[in-house]
């Protein structure tokens, strides 16, 4: 019966201390949030740590959930704030996290070409010197596929102002991109 | 046009974004002018790359983790929830104590201790079986802690914990239900009612209870109680609550959520 519920409806359930019910929230979104940590960071283990620590805030702060508002954009807003966190208690900047040859670089190896894992391999390096929020947002918007509204409800702004930034940020990634190329 | 201006065209342009007046223009720029195609082709390529994603799975690592820390978490909650329990039940002794001070309180006490020992003495004597007893017992305490958490002046936290205590009841009790059903009916706190309706669920089967959700959708106007409502009148099949929720996809104070559920509510029922 789960299975047939919404995010929401699951939430009100944990909310009202249905701790169990976490497990199919978890079962939806680990992958995705892992990705998207790992896409910030390039870092296996810390995206993992930070995959662990935003279901653990969702169970801390359940109480706080406002079921009119979409879980997605609520999981998310918990992973941007885990994220900046992480970076302002480890002191850490973007550009510490450019081990970017270490990471596996998402490629499909039976259909891809040589060029094209090279063309994969020069965007995480030029991905990895954009700004933090130029990256979040284009992890969230390109990799991600969000639409602009989700984006505008995670980032609390209007859908003009996501594509205004969307598109600073691709225009950024690509004079880096063209000029490391 | 400066090559901002020009990039945000041909963003639109590749994300398929344009109007169909405006896409033959920009195909005409890109064929006509060099650096617009140089603009758009580096833009495309770009674009091209991040749209190719493939999902990486984490290793199992972290579902291991995540089930230790929600394993201790609801150890914790349950631990907590236990403690508000025993206080609920301590500050009822104190209640009665209180009324049954002086003269009349040790009368009281004195009968209390002779109709005790006169059940206790019968109890022995007739060699009933002891866990019995001690079931019928919890069983009573049970019943006690929610009724009196959820009757009395207690506060929301304690009126849930009250109402998930009916959880440990096996069977349908006439005296709970009916405190539930008035619970979620009329709490003030929406927490309280929507924990109401979930212990409630547990005695779906009895009539009284699909009565009870059927009556209460068309009164209950909180979006979380409504969309919690209709997932079980759906899950119960129960077809009568149709025309309410009709009136809900009508009702113009309804949210796009609620409305969306009751729609989709509306189509498995008919």
């Amino acid at each position: 019966m789960v299975d047939l519920y919404s995010d929401e409806e699951i939430m009100i359930r944990v909310k009202n201390n249905q701790l169990a019910l976490m497990k199919p929230l978890f079962d939806r979104y680990h992958v995705k949030l892992y990705n998207f940590f790992l896409r910030l960071t390039y870092n296996e283990d810390v995206s993992k740590d930070l995959v662990q620590n935003v279901f653990y805030r969702i169970i801390k702060y359940r109480k706080t959930y406002n079921p009119e508002y979409k879980f997605k954009s609520w999981i998310y807003q918990l992973a941007r704030n885990n994220f900046a966190d992480y970076v302002k208690k480890n002191k850490v900047l973007f550009s510490d996290f450019q081990d970017v040859a270490s990471m596996h670089v998402e490629t499909n190896t039976a259909l891809e070409s040589l060029e094209q894992k090279e063309k994969k391999q020069a965007l995480y390096e030029a991905m990895a010197q954009l700004p933090e929020d130029k990256r979040e947002i284009l992890v969230m918007s390109r990799f991600e596929g969000f639409k602009y509204e989700e984006i505008g409800h995670i980032l609390n702004c209007s859908v003009g102002a996501v594509k205004v930034k969307v598109h600073r940020a691709i225009n950024q990634l690509k004079e880096v991109y063209f000029k490391n190329n | 046009m400066d090559t901002s201006d020009l990039n945000t065209k041909l963003i639109d342009y590749i994300d398929g974004k344009l109007d169909e007046a405006e896409k033959a223009v920009w195909e005409q720029k890109i064929k006509d002018n060099p650096e617009v195609a140089r603009e758009y082709h580096q833009l495309r390529e770009l674009m091209g790359l991040m749209e190719r994603r493939i999902v990486q799975p984490p290793d199992k690592r972290l579902e291991t983790g995540f089930l230790s820390m929600l394993e201790d978490e609801i150890i914790e909650m349950e631990n907590t929830l236990e403690d508000m329990e025993k206080n609920i039940r301590k500050e009822k002794v104190k209640v009665y104590g209180l009324k049954l001070s002086g003269p009349l309180g040790i009368a009281a006490s004195v009968v209390l201790v002779l109709i005790g020992t006169l059940i206790g003495m019968f109890v022995i004597k007739s060699g009933q079986d002891g866990q019995i007893s001690s079931l019928k017992k919890e069983l009573d305490a049970t019943k006690a802690m929610v009724i009196n958490s959820l009757e009395g002046q207690s506060s929301p936290s304690q009126r849930i914990a009250g109402v998930n205590a009916s959880f440990k009841l096996k069977e349908a009790d006439d005296e709970i239900i009916t405190v539930l059903i008035n619970t979620m009916k009329n709490d003030n706190n929406i927490n309280v009612r929507l924990a109401a309706i979930e212990a409630l669920y547990q005695f779906s089967s009895e009539e009284r209870v699909k009565d009870a959700f059927v009556h209460a959708l068309a009164r209950q106007k909180e979006p979380v109680i409504q969309l919690t409502l209709i997932n079980i009148l759906v899950n119960l099949k129960e077809n009568r609550a149709i025309d309410h929720m009709q009136k809900i996809i009508e009702d113009k104070q309804t949210i796009k959520s609620v409305k969306d559920e009751a729609q989709l509510g509306v189509y498995k029922l008919s």
